[in-house]
């Protein structure tokens, strides 16, 4: 389509007319503000550009310390069956050493020691709180003994 | 080569440079222009200075990546067109846009794109005629479909070609030359004499009604 194929009226308009023109009041100051967009443009892009190289690096941190947690933190064990096995507990593997009988009694006899002297005073407690219920038990039985109307069979 | 071309070239060569005289000189050379495009689009001369302003600010950031295949001045309407749609977009989003508009159309012919060309042998009778056809032509003009408008007002205002308004609207000659006739053709329905005879007539009736 060129300009040829419009309609003489049409083109005749479109002689006599254009598209408006800013108005000048519009116009001044112009570059001014442009410049100053450009300025406020360019510091922000500063700013984001310093975020996004924070980010990467912080990014980068993240990933070395996972790496490395996994690496050598976590070290993974082989097993006889071509498995992973998480060395997680050293405990563990102290533990299934073969120890000598006397060095097991030692543990064994340490550990009950421990244990007694951890439950001791809660076994008191414990003493204590069922004679409390026996004292509270006897009470009310006596009680309801005497409240206990007597059936005319006892009478 | 036109010397508004080569003096483009220089400019953009020396704002590439950081040479922000150059830059301000291609500013001041396009800025009517356009804030013209933004605002057969916005019809909003405010909205359209802050368009037009954005095309500029990226225009500066892109000048570098700029490689002259296209003219600077298709680049930059292309600029401007995208960017003046955001804008459009945003301020719809908003709300705001109508409210606006709504304003303006309250302030008188602000939203008005298009004015008449003086003639100092005109009367006063092809005048009001003149300015009568001319209200028609606009009613047409922003009755037409987005795409068809724009096309319309880049060739027969800003009188690019078609080559140069494919590259600004990122389409093909074929579909820029298809919108082309499909909205001349309408624009032509609405000057023929016959048409102006049916629309005559309905304004007759409406009166006498």
């Amino acid at each position: 389509m060129t300009k040829e194929h419009l309609t003489e009226e049409l083109e005749n308009i479109l002689k006599k007319t254009r598209l408006k023109t800013p108005p000048e009041s519009l116009m001044s100051g112009y570059l001014s503000n442009v410049t100053a967009k450009i300025n406020i443009a360019s510091r922000t892009r500063h700013i984001s550009h310093f975020l996004q190289v924070g980010f990467v690096i912080l990014l980068f941190v993240s990933l070395g310390f996972g790496v490395w947690y996994f690496a050598y933190w976590l070290k993974p064990t082989v097993s006889s069956q071509s498995t992973l096995v998480p060395q997680v507990s050293t405990y563990k593997q102290e533990i299934s050493k073969p120890d000598s009988l006397r060095e097991e009694m030692e543990i064994l006899s340490s550990f009950d020691s421990e244990w007694w002297e951890g439950a001791d005073p809660l076994l008191q407690e414990g003493e204590d709180l069922l004679e409390e219920a026996l004292l509270l038990d006897e009470l009310e039985l006596s009680s309801a003994h005497r409240q206990t109307p007597l059936t005319p069979a006892a009478r | 080569m036109g010397e508004g071309l080569r003096s483009d070239a220089v400019l953009i060569a020396r704002a590439r440079d950081g040479d922000r005289n150059a830059f301000a000189a291609l500013v001041r050379a396009h800025q009517q222009e356009v804030v013209m495009i933004a605002y057969g689009i916005l019809q909003n001369w405010e909205l359209a200075k802050d368009a037009s302003q954005n095309a500029f600010v990226k225009v500066y950031f892109g000048l570098k990546q700029f490689r002259g295949d296209s003219q600077f001045k298709t680049w930059l309407f292309r600029i401007t067109i995208n960017e003046t749609k955001d804008l459009l977009r945003k301020e719809r989003s908003r709300g705001l846009f109508k409210m606006v508009q709504d304003h303006a159309g309250e302030e008188g012919s602000s939203q008005s794109i298009l004015e008449m060309i003086p003639a100092p042998d005109d009367s006063p009778r092809a005048i009001f005629e003149m300015k009568d056809q001319k209200q028609k032509l606009e009613e047409a003009i922003k009755k037409l479909p987005e795409r068809e408008r724009e096309v319309f007002l880049l060739r027969y205002f800003h009188g690019l070609l078609l080559s140069e308004i494919s590259e600004i609207l990122n389409l093909a000659v074929g579909t820029v030359k298809a919108h082309l006739a499909h909205g001349v053709e309408k624009l032509k329905l609405v000057f023929t004499p016959s048409a102006s005879f049916h629309q005559t007539v309905a304004q007759g009736r409406r009166v006498s009604s």
